[in-house]
């Protein structure tokens, strides 16, 4: 694993991750009302929880990258991360009255969309290591990579995603954009394992004592 | 030989086209006479032919509406070879712009098309029908035969009033008497004009005798007059309305909304104004589902409970940082600690309190009037979260509301007519969204009571106990608590009580029932209410939490 200093820095991540998204979380908690002030159109905090934690989430997980790292450590961050946000996607899924189905598909595809910039969080660690450029990097990516997939590329937004899997409509109408989405996730996230292994590997063969 | 192959060939193409002829829609016919009233059901009449193979088709009626929500209509129906039919339904024609279209498919799509324009025979007042009128009364009459009397009481929901002239009423079939009578107990006019037209209207059957004002109905002639009049003894509950020359001219009988006028000559007298016809429901009535749906409360998992465990679970996941970072590994623990914290608030909010998908109000008020018992449903549900629909209704008649008091979804609507005489309901409920439905049906009457005196004999042949009965008997109330299902018994009559002090034993929700529908009159026997579900016509679908409230009255003479 990793050092004191790194570890610590992930605490701030998991921490700060679960305060940020836990926030909306808790003023999107219904409580029991009449009929006549549920039907009343209102601003959903659920839509905003969805947005902010799907967000931050791709963000921490790029983090854990750009702190480096082996694979197995990266990806073992975001999965814990995964975990440790695991109640609040429960909640969620109780508020808008899906089963764990739907729950288990959209961590599924939350914790591939994770792992793939986490993987890619690797390299650009090392290419560029001061945290200034790393944070221009981190968050010009994230946005791009947004902004470009709710045009193209649809089945790579995992907020058009978790949106259906979180949505009101039936998923056996969008089961092609969801394959797509999990296949494409997977050919990433299995060429970045590939390409950083080889790196380490590199790596290792280059550090090692002549 | 070569003739007869060529003749064979003849022959496998007429094979051909026989079997690949389409049903055909020849015709459509629409109202009474060809008359209808927007809004009301109105009867519909499809003649269908198939040249073809035997099919199974379905057959579904709309009208592409402006404003509302489209409402369809589905019948499946089985179509033979080379054979004809006529099959009649009821629709309500909501626009009188957009033509009816019909359209017959199946499993591979669209078969036949009609569209039928609507707008040269509409009509802005309920309808007046004639039967066999000699004289006829200066008002706009549509004629019509015995035999073309609707079969169903929802085909007549678009008709005011009735005059009956010279027509044997026993040439009415059982069908038509139960629709007659369904109308008239939901406020249809039938205005007999006896007279020289009694030879043939008499002797009646005795269902009709018992329409009538009066009993032993026999003809006369005053004063040395050629005109015949009818004389006889007037029932209880009968009044005379007109009496020139101290001779009754004209008698009112009550039935249930409705009412009989029996004129005793065969010419409408002048003297005796008739009430404009007007669509008899108002809007109002409607209301009070909605105020009951909006102020249901739809239980939540608790928001404070579920707040504190996530904040608690924060605090301990930032706190358990110290010990991590310590010992420079991730901490499982917390990561099964997370696993667990899940499955018990998935297990919370997804227990039966809250697995509630749809929520729903049901009122109804059932009287039993006479030969019929007359019921009225109407349905509000609160879809909590979106899904599709169905709801078997077991009912006669049944329209989608819009009762104004809460937002209520423009999604469309599909009735189909099951092969059990039942409605299926189709209709896709929006997350947090209403939709409210009413139901009307005539049954025969399944509770009977008989005031003898200082007791009242009971028989109650519903499923169902009625609760908290109460006798009403020369402007007193008596209690007579609950009448157990399928259950005959006799109760004294004692403890009389007075309005006011009945209404303080009442809930909220059922004084404001009584409110709404309850009416006292001296044809009141008894009133009771109804909270089981099996009294409903509208089956329960699986997620959904109902309550139901249902007011019995029974009037008789």
């Amino acid at each position: 694993m990793r050092s004191r200093l790194e570890l610590a820095h992930s605490w701030s991540a998991f921490t700060g991750y679960l305060i940020l998204a836990g926030i909306p979380l808790l003023i999107a908690l219904p409580s029991s009302a009449r009929v006549d002030e549920l039907v009343t159109p209102r601003l959903s905090m659920g839509s905003v929880f969805l947005v902010i934690a799907t967000v931050l989430f791709a963000a921490y997980s790029l983090s854990f990258g750009l702190k480096g790292g082996t694979i197995k450590s990266v990806l073992a961050h975001v999965l814990f991360l995964l975990v440790l946000s695991l109640p609040y996607w429960t909640v969620f899924t109780g508020i808008v009255g899906h089963g764990l189905d739907r729950l288990l598909g959209a961590l599924g595809y939350l914790g591939l969309y994770g792992a793939c910039w986490a993987l890619l969080g690797v390299p650009i660690g090392k290419r560029w290591p001061t945290e200034i450029a790393q944070f221009h990097i981190k968050y010009a990516l994230l946005i791009l990579a947004l902004v470009t997939t709710f045009f193209v590329l649809q089945p790579l937004n995992p907020i058009l995603m978790l949106s259906l899997w979180f949505g009101e409509g039936p998923l056996y109408e969008q089961r092609g954009f969801l394959l797509m989405g999990y296949l494409s996730l997977a050919i990433i996230l299995g060429i970045l394992v590939w390409w950083t292994a080889r790196e380490e590997d590199r790596a290792r063969v280059r550090d090692a004592p002549r | 030989m070569r003739r007869i192959g060529a003749w064979g060939l003849v022959m496998v193409a007429l094979a051909a086209t026989c079997g690949l002829a389409q049903p055909q829609i020849e015709n459509v016919e629409l109202g009474l006479g060809g008359r209808f009233l927007p809004k009301a059901f109105t009867p519909i009449v499809v003649s269908i032919r198939n040249d073809g193979i035997p099919r199974s088709v379905v057959l579904e009626i709309f009208q592409r509406a402006e404003r509302g929500s489209l409402e369809r209509v589905h019948r499946s129906l089985a179509l033979g070879p080379q054979t004809r039919q006529h099959l009649s339904l009821d629709f309500p024609i909501k626009s009188v712009s957009a033509p009816l279209e019909i359209v017959l498919r199946d499993a591979t799509g669209e078969l036949a098309h009609f569209t039928k324009d609507v707008r040269q025979s509409w009509s802005e007042s309920p309808l007046t029908l004639g039967i066999a009128l000699q004289q006829r009364p200066p008002l706009a009459i549509i004629d019509i035969e015995i035999e073309e009397l609707p079969k169903r009481w929802t085909s007549y929901e678009g008709v005011g009033r009735i005059f009956w002239g010279r027509a044997d009423p026993a040439r009415v079939s059982a069908e038509q008497r139960w629709a007659l009578q369904g109308w008239l107990v939901r406020g249809g006019e039938l205005i007999v004009l006896s007279g020289t037209n009694w030879h043939e209207q008499s002797p009646a059957p005795p269902w009709w005798e018992e329409l009538l004002p009066i009993a032993e109905g026999h003809l006369v002639r005053r004063n040395g007059q050629e005109i015949f009049w009818l004389e006889g003894k007037p029932r209880p509950q009968a009044k005379v309305m007109l009496s020139p020359q101290g001779y009754p001219l004209a008698w009112e009988h009550p039935i249930g909304d409705g009412r009989v006028l029996l004129v005793a000559s065969d010419v409408w007298p002048e003297e005796l104004p008739l009430p404009t016809l007007s669509q008899a429901r108002p809007a109002e009535e409607d209301l009070l589902i909605a105020q009951a749906l909006a102020s249901l409360t739809i239980p939540s998992p608790s928001r404070e409970l579920i707040g504190i465990i996530l904040i608690l679970f924060v605090v301990v996941v930032g706190l358990s940082g110290v010990s991590a970072t310590r010992e420079a590994r991730l901490p499982f623990w917390l990561g099964g600690i997370a696993l667990a914290l899940s499955v018990g608030l998935y297990s919370y909010q997804h227990g039966a309190a809250f697995s509630s998908e749809k929520h729903s109000v049901e009122m109804g008020v059932i009287q039993l009037v006479g030969p019929v018992s007359r019921e009225s449903y109407w349905y509000g549900v609160f879809f909590q979260h979106s899904r599709e629909d169905s709801l078997v209704v077991a009912a006669d008649a049944i329209s989608a509301l819009s009762p104004g008091a809460l937002p209520s979804s423009q999604q469309g609507l599909v009735r189909e007519l099951t092969a059990g005489g039942e409605w299926r309901i189709s209709l896709y409920g929006e997350r947090n969204s209403t939709r409210f439905l009413k139901a009307e049906r005539l049954r025969e009457p399944w509770l009977s009571l008989r005031l003898d005196g200082s007791a009242v004999a009971l028989a109650n042949r519903a499923p169902v106990a009625v609760q908290d009965a109460i006798a009403y008997s020369a402007g007193a109330f008596y209690k007579l608590g609950t009448i157990p299902a399928q259950a005959e018994l006799v109760r004294p009559l004692s403890g009389p009580m007075s309005q006011a002090a009945w209404l303080t034993t009442l809930t909220a929700e059922r004084r404001r029932l009584w409110q709404q529908w309850g009416r006292l009159s001296h044809r009141t026997k008894l009133i009771g209410w109804i909270e089981d579900l099996r009294a409903s016509p509208i089956g329960v679908t699986p997620g959904e939490h109902r309550t139901a409230l249902y007011l019995v009255l029974v009037e008789g003479d």
